[in-house]
């Protein structure tokens, strides 16, 4: 086996054990009393309520997301609809509306405060029915995206071979079409329902208490920071159990196509007179999840302008993305580093750190940030409350994300490029930096964007760590519309969305360009 | 038992399949034979039920299956089909993959019947893998299995060998070839390979561009093929033009016998192997330009003028590059219709 130089081994030591660090100052804390008060801690009715309310959620999220992103997948991947690109697009751009604005717009436009500013009369919509439409629209594109590839993926022979074996059409598509989409299923619906038990932003907007904000309250009341640590870990524990359960699901039933060709294009399904049904539920769609929330700020935020608070505000965009940028550009390198050494020098040690990168992308994010006050205020006080152990706690929790589109342009790469370029004389970095470098530029400012982005929306994090004086957008929009100064938060949530719109369409259009 | 009768078929207005007619017996096996894109999956799949025909007929043992208005969906036809890429199911493992087209039997006999076709292909073993744990050949042999599991009246079989090795493809095809034989099966072979249509069919038929170019058993027509498609694509021929006068045609290598009579200016055909060569001895003298050794056999190139004539022979020929020589014919040519002729 070809072990690496100890520049490359470096960085992927340093984050497997930086990741593990938090956790265990985590695992020091909650267990830093005596087991009789831990059973009591663990043991209460509000943890089952909190559990109650978070599975819930969560599972009417995934099924609501099933219900749109389903059809919506197969019109854009078998149907003969026209547009299908824009459709498509439609399909991704609510990732670019943070949750939290769309849990803002709503807040914004019923109840009390629609009455109040605007004389118009819609039911209040907060709690439990308020975070499953916020968090819907916002999630649906995991599950579209999933199901879509799969649709695309799925060779039109089977059903022809299932035909001829004596099912009908209708059969067929049952016994043999929606088997092979249920691991898309479970996929996209584990990042959904990932993505929910780890929200903060919606259910802490509209006052549904989940386990993420109810940390959060419980670290912030101080009483009792003991119990914290154990709402953290009953929600890691949570995440971990959910991600072994994928695991051993995908591990039983991982589906392969068998032969070599895919001989024949997919057959699209001819809409006839259900076509205008098609375009108005699609249509339909996008508006009620990137449009109307998008006027409603803009809405918002014509109401509210003002030249001080415009000052103010490129004040904060530039902190945001200042800080963004900065760990934007860290990640990407970290993430090549990290991709080229496990691809390039493989081994189990390297494979289960990469593995680890993923630890922190799927741990509850206000968990995660719990867990490095804890480190940062008993370990490394030098650290506590800077900008440090911010982007730290960032680069860790997004690696996995960054590491993504890395990952699969390096594995596309034949190695004898460089093998080439070596035995052309060139030393292993001037091999590297001639033949794959150059290759990789396309995934490099793909994974740059993903977490500049990714930054820019993030909160839970940033509430938890950011130094005295550092403001983000998604943190005056957050603290503003907490407070329901929903004219003050707007301007906010303005620039928050344009940025995102116009980095999903460049991530887009980068893919739709490199099909 | 299967009558096509005027089949047609297009994709967007171009036309795929036009106008083909044959039928296929009872127990025989049907090969139609033709480079790719000359419309003969098509031909199939118009068969199984899978594309509608634009016009045609085809009648199953007196069951009319597709017509004008009249069109039998692909589960009601009994109809196997063993696809090019096998099209087995990712999702079931082996006995699954062959017990689903058993759905009408109780679930104990549809185990056990699955299990008896598994047997007979040596693959019981394997029956709880899933799919892609299998190799390509064993692959083949569950797809064909399944595909005659429900005691289909007919199965068609797409490219089935093309996605094999060389090396597997003369096995698996003998193996194919026997179990279809002892069960009792029609068939109809859809391939691009003339060699494995040759052996492996009892009638066969060569298209190009949709059209059915010849059509009868393989050794008649690898002897006499009647255009000039079929005698380049059914191996290698030697077509040249040449006066007939009755028996006779004079050509640039010498008089050759042909087997219709015919007067005037002809094209005709004959296969490299229907020459033998010898020393000058007063007829038509040519130059060998190429001599190319294959182990069991040698292919000459002989220049007559600016014409190129192919000879087969056997091993051990002597002549060498440069020499000159003569050619005999030991089989009469084939006159073939006048169409386009390269050297």
């Amino acid at each position: 086996m070809k072990k690496p130089p100890w520049y490359l081994a470096l960085p992927i030591l340093f984050v497997g054990m930086v990741i593990l660090l938090p956790l265990g100052y985590l695992l020091i804390k909650a267990f830093s009393v005596r087991p009789s008060e831990i059973i009591g801690l663990l043991f209460r009715q509000r943890n089952f309520d909190l559990l109650t309310n978070t599975l819930i959620l969560a599972m009417a999220v995934v099924l609501c997301s099933t219900l749109i992103a389903t059809p919506m997948a197969w019109l854009t991947s078998s149907s003969d609809l026209k547009f299908k690109t824009v459709f498509t697009l439609a399909g991704v751009l609510p990732l670019a509306v943070p949750a939290y604005v769309t849990a803002y717009a709503l807040l914004s436009l019923t109840g009390f405060q629609g009455q109040q500013t605007l004389g118009i009369d819609l039911p209040s919509l907060n709690g439990f029915s308020g975070s499953l439409i916020a968090l819907t629209f916002y999630t649906y594109p995991y599950l579209f995206l999933n199901l879509r590839s799969a649709m695309l993926g799925l060779n039109p022979t089977l059903l022809d071979s299932a035909r001829s074996l004596g099912y009908s059409q209708w059969s067929a598509t049952w016994h043999v079409t929606l088997p092979q989409l249920i691991p898309a299923f479970f996929s996209g619906g584990l990042l959904v329902f990932l993505h929910v038990i780890g929200d903060f932003g919606v259910v802490s907007l509209m006052r549904y208490e989940t386990f993420s904000y109810a940390i959060f309250s419980q670290y912030m009341a101080a009483f009792d920071r003991t119990y914290a640590a154990w709402l953290a870990l009953i929600v890691i524990a949570l995440t971990v159990l959910l991600l072994i359960l994928e695991f051993n699901f995908i591990k039983y039933k991982y589906y392969h196509q068998t032969g070599k060709t895919q001989s024949r294009p997919p057959r699209l399904t001819r809409l006839g007179k259900w076509k205008w049904l098609a375009y108005s539920f699609l249509i339909g769609i996008l508006f009620l999840s990137v449009v109307i929330p998008t006027f409603i700020v803009l809405f918002w935020s014509g109401r509210g302008f003002s030249a001080l608070g415009f000052i103010s505000l490129v004040e904060v965009i530039l902190q945001s993305a200042s800080v963004s940028v900065l760990t934007a550009i860290l990640s990407t390198i970290l993430a090549l580093l990290f991709t080229y050494t496990s691809i390039r020098y493989p081994s189990i040690f390297f494979r289960t750190f990469e593995r680890l990168s993923y630890i922190g992308y799927a741990m509850p994010p206000l968990a995660f940030g719990l867990a490095w006050i804890f480190l940062s205020l008993y370990g490394l006080p030098i650290i506590y409350q800077t900008f440090c152990l911010l982007i730290l706690a960032y680069m860790l929790h997004f690696l996995a994300e960054s590491i993504g589109p890395i990952r699969s342009a390096i594995l596309q790469i034949p190695i004898n490029l460089e093998e080439a370029a070596r035995s052309l004389g060139r030393s292993p970095f001037s091999a590297f930096w001639h033949t794959t470098f150059p290759l990789l530029r396309n995934s490099m400012i793909v994974s740059f964007s993903f977490i500049f982005l990714a930054i820019m929306k993030e909160l839970p994090i940033t509430i938890m760590l950011s130094p005295i004086g550092f403001d983000t957008l998604a943190l005056r929009l957050w603290s503003h519309a907490e407070e329901a100064m929903f004219v003050e938060a707007a301007p906010y949530a303005m620039v928050l969305v344009i940025v995102s719109l116009f980095f999903v369409a460049v991530v887009f259009f980068k893919e739709v360009e490199s099909d | 038992m299967l009558t096509i009768q005027n089949l047609t078929k297009s994709f967007d207005n171009k036309k795929v399949v036009s106008s083909v007619s044959f039928s296929v017996g009872e127990e025989e096996i049907f090969a139609l034979v033709g480079p790719s894109g000359c419309g003969k999956t098509t031909i199939l799949r118009l068969i199984a039920g899978l594309e509608q025909a634009d016009s045609g007929r085809i009648d199953l043992m007196g069951n009319c299956l597709s017509e004008k208005k009249h069109v039998v969906p692909p589960e009601k036809r009994n109809i196997g089909f063993v696809f090019q890429d096998y099209a087995l199911f990712p999702h079931l493992t082996v006995i699954e993959n062959v017990a689903f087209g058993l759905k009408n039997l109780p679930k104990t006999k549809r185990i056990k019947k699955a299990e008896d076709l598994l047997e007979m292909v040596q693959l019981s073993d394997m029956r709880h893998r899933r799919t892609h744990d299998l190799s390509g050949g064993e692959q083949q042999r569950v797809a064909l299995v399944r595909s005659i599991a429900p005691n289909p009246k007919l199965i068609l079989l797409d490219e089935p060998f093309s996605s094999l090795d060389a090396e597997l493809r003369e096995s698996t095809r003998l193996e194919v070839h026997q179990l279809l034989k002892s069960v009792n099966m029609s068939a109809i072979l859809v391939t691009h390979d003339q060699e494995e249509a040759l052996s492996f069919s009892d009638q066969l038929a060569v298209m190009s561009e949709g059209r059915i170019e010849q059509i009868g058993p393989p050794e008649p027509i690898y002897r006499s093929p009647k255009t000039y498609f079929v005698s380049n694509f059914l191996g290698k021929s030697n077509i040249i033009d040449g006066i007939a006068n009755g028996c006779q045609v004079k050509t640039k290598f010498g008089y050759l016998q042909i087997t219709a009579e015919s007067f005037g200016p002809v094209h005709v055909s004959i296969r490299p192997e229907h020459f033998v060569m010898k020393k000058p001895n007063g007829g038509y003298v040519g130059k060998i330009c190429k001599r190319d050794f294959k182990g069991h056999d040698i292919t000459y190139q002989v220049e007559f003028e600016e014409y190129h004539c192919f000879v087969q022979t056997p091993y051990d020929c002597p002549f060498q590059v440069g020499q000159h020589v003569e050619l005999q014919a030991i089989e009469a040519a084939v006159v073939i219709p006048k169409g386009k002729v390269s050297g």
